[in-house]
């Protein structure tokens, strides 16, 4: 249907017929002698009797008897008698006159709209500027109030009228007006507020706050005054009572002549005051200085302020209500915090409303544990938003668990003692963050591991043991299990864990012992940790005998006899069966031991690493040795899967492979296939657990699936993604480069699309036959609880519309860019519909809009009268049903309809619904058609 | 790709930094005499008849309803005296931007919304016509209704195109499949449906016409280039263009075919034939508002840029239009301030070949070889927007140069130059 119209619309537009008519009056003006008149079609009508005449115009024809200007109809007759000394014809409603030698203007009754009193008159888009020689004033065409023409320049900001006088100081005019006189600087544009009602202006030197109802609320006084907002303000809509907040400064803070970039700041003593105003009530409290603690991006007020008086602090929330305060903590951006109570610690959101309490409450830092003491260092970073360590209990019988702000609850098992934090950086540069526990509850240790991008969920691993192995690996947990009396070694991931295997016996590379701690020249103890070796790995112990598990994941059999650290901080010698070689920890390749004494590996002057030994057995080994030997990488298209001894592993193809470490001497996968790309192979290891690796043998994705196979899913840039299966229905999918980025705990996972049917970068996931939406970067946007879910999606440059629906006739939605995802952290709720930006919720005759990029409630109002903001026209509501306004506040549709919407993509156009049916309503002229007629 | 090349040039010429010393105009060019006429813009234009120049007027305040300067003014072209100054009877703003002499008369339309014919004899008001809105552009005159008296036609501010009959004023037609944008258009006349009546180039803005857009520009804002039947105003061709037309289009014989150039708002010039088949594209870029002009030594010329238009330049798709290849010869020299005048094309250095005489509203003429390097950048009082005008105006042999100085001079220079202008007014 859009398509015939556009079609149709298109074709009327391209005909573009000429059309013989004539627009104008019909009247001609003759000339007889040196008089004129008129005539129609041959005939005269009006006698030639006037010195000039110039065509009729809006019913009236201007013309000139006895030096005198006048306006006939079209009988001839005066209707507006010849009285003016000039004049002008009838363009529009108004015409300029003459007299006496001043100029003026009339409508089409004569009446003047403004006096005849001005020497010139000139006009823009809104307003007629009246001049008197060089000085001007100006009328407002809507309303017609006007300023005198008694300034030499005049400027508008918002409603208020900047009016500067020959003498340099300026008029205040609001609507008309004059508000303030003799102002001494101009008024910028942050300091008046349209909503506020409220202009900081100067007078004398000194600056006060004038209120547009009340006068002046602060007295010109002060040597400065700042304005502090409130994201509040920024509807234009509101009608809240609002308040706000100006800070005065005792000191003068005069510009410097020469220092145009000043920034107000001065070294001079200040006192400063604030000022709190709801209506007309003003309190004023003293500060030596202040900080405003929390501020949008815009520059509002949106957390509280601190303030300092002597040696005491104090704190104020947003009602400007200061307290001596105590403990106050912010949680970084999402402007959560934590107060400290009596006896509790409170956790509030950002509007200081009240959300749970604990004994304790803090925010989640970087802790190392004290081998010594067993207590936590704490190193002052905040991380793992945005979950909070909480504490129940006091002291002894303290237990922690980890807390979600997004889900507002607890979201792990409580443990007992502490609970702490560090900071993992895998191999591919993504940071995760893996608390260490004591023991839970239940008696069971365990960790946890979040990945960097928020939203991501939290994920615990429980031990039954209590003797885990003190360690700072970096990329292992080694956790020691009584009941198999194996060690367990756990691979930590980007968003998860996977169990590397069970062993008699672990190590990590690194440990932290009794022994480690040395003390220096001055006693001071320094905890240094023993480092077995010089690069993080995992020496396994089975059977007697030692396999290594490199950083990447790869792993070696357990054959070796001994394993010693090599002078080459990269590589461990390796030796069996009384012969040495060597293992690359950093990727993993093995030099099968096959010499008598262990290798000596050393970097050259350009980097590259020189293995002086000769090569050996080559049609045999795997494996190329040269004494040249160099380090590079087999490139991607050489790489081949081969089945080698033990298995299928990774070759080169190319003679490169000459100075190559790559290929590996053992085949650790039980199967190895080429994914989509050349980088990534799919691999099932000898334990049938399926997982990925690239092209150099890294592990890119655990060992921990059933099955991964190509899903029919592919986004732009990123190309095509897999499913992974964990059981039997659990699917998840991981992105080309092997990254998990949904977790398998899904019983279905597709592309979503948006309502043409086009692709978008996001996937819709269905759990317990609810469907939930997850962004390509595994951002969750919407949980899976819902019984639909929906894209709408308008253009590159807008936010795509998520929306779920439920069984409870709400939309709950989001806003959403896909294309560059950026989480939003306020908590998903059902909205009544949803316009552009804004968010609207009905509830029992009130309306709530809500901002949708920052969750803010902009406005709360009755439903008895409001608008919703649209492109070229409003929706107004007026008792409960929906029309249309323009901007100006005209009314085009009447409120007639239960329930109206914007067309997407037609701006002249509503869709109303009366009575159950649905209408197509173009406003310019409320036509409507059916969804048949449309 | 050109539009990169052409960035590279500018680029390299501000990195060199060059120092031109700024000369006055009257240094190179004695002033002959300079004549108070208020201010003019990029619409008004000069027209030599019978040894005086007329030229309109915007008066003394673009924006002021009463204005003694408003109107036309008749100038003596020996001595620059005011020989008549044609003044709209009734209040208002009776700026005056293009005038057309034909039949022994003068034409021109008002911001006031009328057109007007005087006698040039008699001095006196012969007719005048109500128009719907304000005439901007310089009045287009052919025969239209085969009574041997030039006619006219012009676009009127959002309002259409409209012929009047050049002896009554009554109209002719009216086409309103255009509304011309600003009726800054000044249209072009040739017989392109070759049934003996000149019919009309213009550009300007239709009616919207769908949600679409072309590139990066907004095609439903329905603008267009486009063909009137100069018979009966109906539309022979349109071309869309996605962007505003400020500047009018140039006709360009190449060899015994004629091809007609348009320049919209975002500095895409189509070359198109007479049937409004685009041959070829070029990108200007932003902020290039003059019409476009071909030297006689093919070298297309906008404002400041010059590109050697040669066919040789061009790379032709099998269906699609011409582009110009990389490796074209262009010179976009930096010369300082906007341009909305047309450059002229005229040996007033008396090389024995040809110039480009452009102004900035920035208060510089430039004098350019054809290539675009520049000979000349010479200063003068308060810039121009309307395009210089280049005639032996007091018969003396030499060109004249005359500039409408945005002070609220005509300025009239000496040359001396005894050659004839290749392109010495605008329209």
């Amino acid at each position: 249907m859009r398509l015939i119209i556009l079609a149709l619309f298109g074709s009327f537009c391209l005909t573009g017929k000429a059309q013989v008519i004539k627009p104008f009056e019909s009247f001609k003006i003759f000339k007889s002698g040196d008089k004129y008149g008129y005539q129609l079609k041959g005939q005269e009508v009006i006698p030639a009797r006037y010195s000039y005449a110039t065509q009729f115009s809006k019913g009236l024809a201007l013309v000139k008897l006895d030096e005198k200007w006048g306006y006939i109809d079209s009988s001839g007759n005066w209707s507006i008698t010849p009285r003016f000394d000039m004049a002008q014809p009838f363009n529009g409603e108004y015409a300029i006159v003459s007299k006496y030698g001043k100029i003026g203007m009339i409508d089409q009754k004569g009446d003047f709209v403004i006096k005849a009193a001005y020497s010139n008159i000139t006009e823009d888009w809104n307003n007629y500027y009246v001049w008197d020689g060089e000085l001007q004033g100006v009328q407002d065409k809507k309303s017609g109030h006007l300023i005198p023409a008694k300034y030499d320049q005049i400027r508008f900001q918002s409603k208020l009228t900047i009016a500067r006088m020959p003498n340099s100081l300026y008029d205040i005019y609001y609507e008309g007006r004059k508000i303030i006189s003799n102002v001494d600087r101009d008024i910028p544009y942050r300091d008046f507020h349209r909503l506020e009602r409220t202009v900081i202006a100067s007078q004398n030197g000194k600056y006060g706050v004038f209120h547009l109802t009340d006068g002046w609320i602060i007295p010109t006084k002060y040597g400065k005054i700042e304005r502090i907002s409130t994201p509040d303000y920024t509807d234009p809509h509101t009608s809240k009572n609002m308040d706000y907040i100006f800070v005065a400064h005792s000191a003068d803070y005069i510009r410097p002549e020469d220092d145009p970039f000043w920034d107000g700041e001065t070294e001079m003593t200040d006192t400063v005051r604030f000022f709190y105003s709801g209506g007309q009530a003003i309190s004023e409290i003293s500060f030596d200085r202040y900080e405003v603690r929390e501020q949008t991006d815009e520059g509002n007020f949106a957390g509280f302020i601190t303030a300092w008086k002597g040696n005491k602090r104090y704190t104020s929330n947003q009602n400007l209500d200061f307290e001596e305060s105590r403990f106050l903590n912010i949680i970084s951006h999402l402007s959560w915090y934590i107060g400290e109570g009596s006896d509790k610690t409170i956790i509030m959101n950002r509007y200081k409303f009240p959300i749970d309490s604990f004994d304790l409450a803090m925010p989640l830092k970087e802790l190392y544990l004290d081998p010594e003491t067993g207590e936590l260092w704490d190193e002052e970073m905040i991380v793992g938003e945005p979950f909070l360590i909480v504490h129940k209990g006091k002291q002894e019988n303290r237990k922690s668990a980890i807390y979600d702000l997004v889900l507002q609850e607890v979201v792990s098992p409580w443990f007992e003692g502490k609970l702490w934090a560090s900071r993992e950086i895998n191999s591919l540069g993504q940071i995760s963050y893996v608390y260490d526990t004591d023991k839970s509850e239940e008696g069971n240790k365990g960790f946890f591991v979040q990945g960097m991008e928020v939203g991501t969920p939290i994920q615990y691993q429980l031990f039954a043991d209590d003797q885990t192995l003190p360690n700072n690996g970096r990329f292992y947990r080694v956790m020691h299990n009584s009941k198999t009396n194996k060690d367990d070694v756990f691979m930590i991931g980007l968003k998860e864990i996977a169990q590397v295997g069970s062993y008699d016996k672990a190590y990590t590379s690194t440990q932290v012992s009794k022994d480690s701690i040395t003390y220096d020249e001055f006693g001071e103890p320094t905890f240094n940790r023993t480092n077995l070796f010089k690069r993080d790995f995992v020496i396994i112990q089975d059977k007697g005998k030692y396999a290594l598990i490199s950083q990447q994941g790869q792993r070696t059999m357990a054959i070796y006899d001994t394993i010693i650290q090599n002078t080459h901080k990269e590589f461990v010698n390796i030796k069996r069966d009384g012969k040495y070689g060597l293992f690359h920890v950093v990727s993993g390749k093995t030099i099968v031991p096959a010499y008598d004494q262990t290798l000596e590996v050393e970097t050259t002057i350009d980097g590259s690493v020189r293995i002086d030994v000769v090569p050996i057995n080559l049609e045999n080994e795997s494996y190329y040795l040269t004494s040249e030997g160099s380090k590079f990488l087999c490139g991607y298209e050489d790489v081949y899967v081969e089945k080698l001894k033990g298995g299928y592993g990774l070759a080169c193809n190319t003679e490169k492979a000459i100075n190559d470490q790559f290929i590996q001497a053992e085949g650790p996968y039980k199967n190895l296939k080429l994914g989509n790309s050349l980088n990534i192979y799919l691999a099932q290891d000898k334990k049938k657990k399926w997982g990925m690796i690239d092209y150099t043998g890294e592990i890119v994705l655990p060992f921990n699936y059933k099955r991964i196979e190509e899903a029919n899913i592919e986004i732009y840039e990123m190309g095509r993604f897999y499913s992974v299966y964990q059981g039997k229905k659990k699917v998840g999918l991981a992105n080309s480069k092997g990254q998990l980025v949904v977790f398998p705990e899904y019983e279905q996972v597709e592309q979503l699309k948006n309502e043409w049917g086009d692709p978008m970068p996001a996937f819709v996931v269905k759990k317990n036959k609810k469907y939930g939406v997850i962004d390509y970067q595994g951002h969750g946007i919407l949980p899976a609880e819902f019984e639909k879910v929906e894209c709408t999606y308008s253009d590159n440059l807008k936010a795509s519309l998520i929306t779920g629906y439920k069984s409870d006739d709400l939309i709950y939605a989001r806003k959403f860019n896909l294309e560059t995802p950026n989480i939003y952290l306020f908590p998903l709720k059902g909205y009544s519909f949803v316009r552009g930006e804004s968010a609207f919720i009905l509830n029992h005759g009130i309306i709530e809009e809500y901002d949708f990029n920052t969750g803010l409630l902009l406005r709360r109002q009755s439903t008895e009268k409001f608008e919703i903001k649209g492109e070229m026209f409003n929706i107004f509501v007026e008792k409960g049903k929906f029309g249309a306004i323009n901007k100006d506040g005209k009314v085009l549709v009447p409120a007639i309809y239960d329930f109206a919407e914007f067309f997407d993509g037609r701006e002249e156009v509503m869709i109303g619904f009366e009575k159950g049916v649905k209408y197509y309503i173009y406003v310019e002229d409320n036509k409507r058609y059916t969804e048949q007629e449309w | 790709m050109v539009g990169k090349k052409l960035f590279f040039v500018l680029t390299g010429i501000m990195m060199l930094n060059i120092n031109w010393a700024q000369k006055g105009v009257e240094e190179v060019f004695p002033l002959k005499w300079k004549t108070k006429i208020g201010v003019t813009t990029y619409r008004t234009n000069m027209a030599f008849h019978k040894g005086s120049i007329f030229i309109g007027s915007n008066g003394i305040n673009r924006n002021f309803k009463i204005d003694s300067l408003d109107g036309v003014f008749q100038i003596n072209a020996q001595t620059g005296a005011i020989e008549h100054h044609y003044k709209v009877p009734f209040l208002g703003d009776n700026d005056v931007n293009g005038v057309r002499i034909a039949n022994d008369r003068l034409y021109f339309g008002t911001d006031n919304f009328y057109f007007f014919c005087f006698d040039l004899k008699s001095k006196q008001e012969l007719w005048k016509t109500k128009m719907p809105g304000d005439v901007e552009c310089i009045p287009q005159v052919a025969d239209l209704n085969g009574d041997k008296f030039q006619d006219l036609a012009f676009p009127v501010e959002q309002a259409g195109f409209y012929a009047l009959d050049g002896k009554t004023g009554e109209v002719l037609w009216i086409s309103y499949g255009i509304s011309s944008h600003s009726g800054n258009v000044s249209p072009l006349a040739l017989d392109l449906n070759k049934d003996g009546v000149m019919d009309f180039v213009t550009s300007g803005r239709g009616t919207p016409n769908s949600n679409k857009t072309a590139g990066f520009k907004m095609a439903h804002y329905g603008d267009y280039h486009m063909a009137i039947n100069g018979k009966n105003g109906e539309v022979l061709w349109m071309a869309e263009t996605g962007a505003g037309v400020h500047a009018s289009p140039f006709l360009y014989k190449r060899g015994r075919k004629i091809e007609l150039l348009a320049l919209d708002a975002y500095g895409e010039l189509r070359v198109m034939d007479q049937k409004g088949q685009v041959i070829k594209r070029i990108d200007f870029g932003y902020d290039n508002f003059s019409s476009p002009v071909v030297t006689k030594d093919e070298h297309l010329v906008i404002g400041r840029g010059s590109i050697d238009f040669a066919q040789k330049w061009f790379t032709c798709d099998k269906e699609g239009p011409c582009y110009l290849k990389k490796e074209a010869e262009a010179e976009f020299p930096e010369i300082d301030g906007r341009i909305s005048a047309t450059t002229m094309i005229a040996d007033v250095l008396n090389l024995k070949r040809d110039q480009l005489v452009g102004l900035t509203e920035s208060g510089t003429l430039f004098l350019l070889e054809t290539n675009g390097k520049v000979i000349h950048k010479l200063k003068f009082s308060g810039g121009a927007e309307a395009s210089a005008f280049i005639l032996d105006i007091d018969k003396d042999g030499k060109l004249e140069l005359l500039i409408a100085d945005l002070d609220g001079n005509l300025k009239c220079y000496e040359t001396n130059s005894r050659a004839k202008a290749t392109l010495g007014s605008f329209r």
